[in-house]
């Protein structure tokens, strides 16, 4: 089922990235608008640290819940998230926002949370 | 930006803490202690695998949809858990009346499993040999040019109301995302063979517009599905029966055959619907039945149009010398497509005394 549903969804990434690009370079002027649009919409992207999800994502990183499982769905998580929001900025690089690398709350976030482990 | 979420997550120490904590290790696991309801759905047919229908079960079944959806305009699907705060995501379409019909989960599953290729089930190697005269393939092309636009109007349409009905109709839902899909598909199909032929596409015209409009600006859904899926996908079936009849080509056959196929889907929900909705609410059978008689004068317009008129009698006649003489069978075929449609219109429980569609047929057989 994922690999079909990954499949369905590597076009919509693969058309959002075009269009994104084709508006970048069609209507530059959008740019301003774009990354202030981006810099609130990515604050919303609690998804990722959402507590019911992120607790459902280690159990099923870690196959279980005892704490040799957890701990292994905490690197497994910790591991993905960092690939998705490096994925996110590879992309927005790719369809003309580099700057997204830069001024995105997700790195500051990410930042935060690691910072907030390690403490 | 339009909406702001009412906790601003990135500012809030919480919720960092807690996402920290829970990378700690301190899960907490409340979501695990649910008490949605458990049940065990299989595949009543193996071939079919798990439908809808298999999984019409409790509280997460249709069955059970009230006629008033109080309780949840959120995203959430039907059957979860819907705890305090969830944002309300603006649904206007709240009546189960309002949308449903019980046959849209079997159209839905039907959909998917007749899905067809147009790139590759159409027998395109046909079109070049195309065994009838160009002025033939010219007006076969018209009828293709009309046929994408209504096609496209009729996944408009569906686009056009989905987001607006609450996400407990889920099946409902769904069967509207297959309409536009296959609308889609169709759309492509039409401009395609009309493209393949080698004419290219025909002209557009304000009578064929006028229709469109008529139906895309309902003021409501009712409105919108009694005159898309009976009135337009029902002169898309006849339109498309009488190709498939007339010309010789395989590729046109097949066009016809899986075309007829896909707005026949449209059809069975459109009356259906009707069905449910004045079932509950019979009161609404006389703006619908004024609503669609008001369509059907600007399908009138379409019907008497000397474009479409004249390219129907050439595909009728076989040939550009003979149309004239086609105008009869052009009638008998405007005659079937009243007829059906006044069938329709019964079932569906609007059957109207003042039809500007049978008025005009009448008059042409007169």
């Amino acid at each position: 089922m994922f690999q079909l549903v990954m499949q369905d969804e590597a076009r919509h990434v693969s058309y959002g990235l075009q269009h994104l690009k084709y508006l970048m370079d069609n209507c530059p002027e959008i740019r301003p608008q774009l990354n202030s649009f981006l810099d609130e919409a990515e604050r919303h992207l609690t998804g990722l640290f959402n507590p019911d999800q992120l607790e459902s994502m280690i159990v099923l990183g870690g196959k279980g819940t005892s704490p040799d499982c957890i701990r292994r769905g905490i690197e497994v998580v910790g591991a993905f998230q960092g690939k998705q929001i490096e994925e996110y900025f590879h992309r927005a690089e790719r369809a003309g926002l580099p700057e997204r690398r830069d001024r995105s709350p997700l790195k500051e976030l990410r930042e935060r949370m690691i910072a907030g482990v390690a403490a | 930006m339009g909406y702001y979420a009412r906790d601003d997550f990135f500012n809030n120490p919480a919720v960092l803490q807690r996402s920290v904590e829970i990378l700690k290790g301190n899960l907490d696991l409340d979501w695990m202690r649910l008490e949605t309801e458990r049940t065990s759905c299989r595949p009543s047919n193996s071939r079919r695998g798990l439908t809808f229908d298999d999984t019409n079960v409790g509280s997460y079944g249709w069955d059970q949809i009230p006629e008033k959806i109080r309780h949840n305009y959120s995203m959430a699907p039907r059957g979860a858990v819907l705890p305090p705060g969830l944002p309300h995501l603006g649904y206007d379409i709240n009546r189960k009346s309002e949308v449903w019909s019980e046959n849209a989960p079997a159209l839905y599953e039907e959909s998917k499993a007749r899905h067809w290729i147009p790139s590759r089930e159409v027998p395109w190697d046909a079109v070049e040999k195309l065994g009838h005269s160009q002025e033939f393939e010219r007006a076969l092309a018209q009828l293709y040019t009309d046929l994408t636009s209504m096609a496209t109007v009729s996944g408009d349409i569906p686009s056009k109301w989905v987001w607006r009905i609450n996400q407990e109709f889920v099946e409902l839902k769904m069967w509207q995302c297959t309409q536009m899909f296959e609308a889609a598909q169709l759309a492509d199909v039409f401009r395609k063979r009309a493209i393949a032929g080698g004419t290219g596409l025909g002209r557009d015209h304000a009578p064929l517009g006028e229709f469109l409009k008529s139906i895309f600006d309902s003021g409501s859904y009712p409105c919108a599905s009694v005159s898309a899926n009976l009135l337009l996908c029902g002169l898309m079936q006849v339109l498309l029966r009488h190709i498939g009849a007339r010309s010789a080509n395989a590729a046109d056959q097949t066009i016809a055959l899986f075309g007829v196929q896909d707005v026949s889907r449209s059809l069975a929900y459109g009356i259906g619907h009707m069905e449910f909705l004045l079932g509950t609410r019979p009161h609404e059978a006389a703006s619908l039945r004024e609503h669609l008689d008001e369509v059907e004068n600007a399908a009138v317009g379409l019907l008497a149009a000397p474009i479409f008129l004249s390219s129907l009698a050439l595909v009728t006649a076989g040939s550009r010398d003979e149309a004239g003489a086609a105008v009869p069978q052009v009638t008998a075929l405007y005659r079937r497509f009243a007829d059906e449609h006044a069938a329709r219109r019964r079932a569906a429980g609007i059957a109207s005394d003042q039809s500007p569609l049978e008025a005009f047929v009448r008059e042409l057989e007169a």
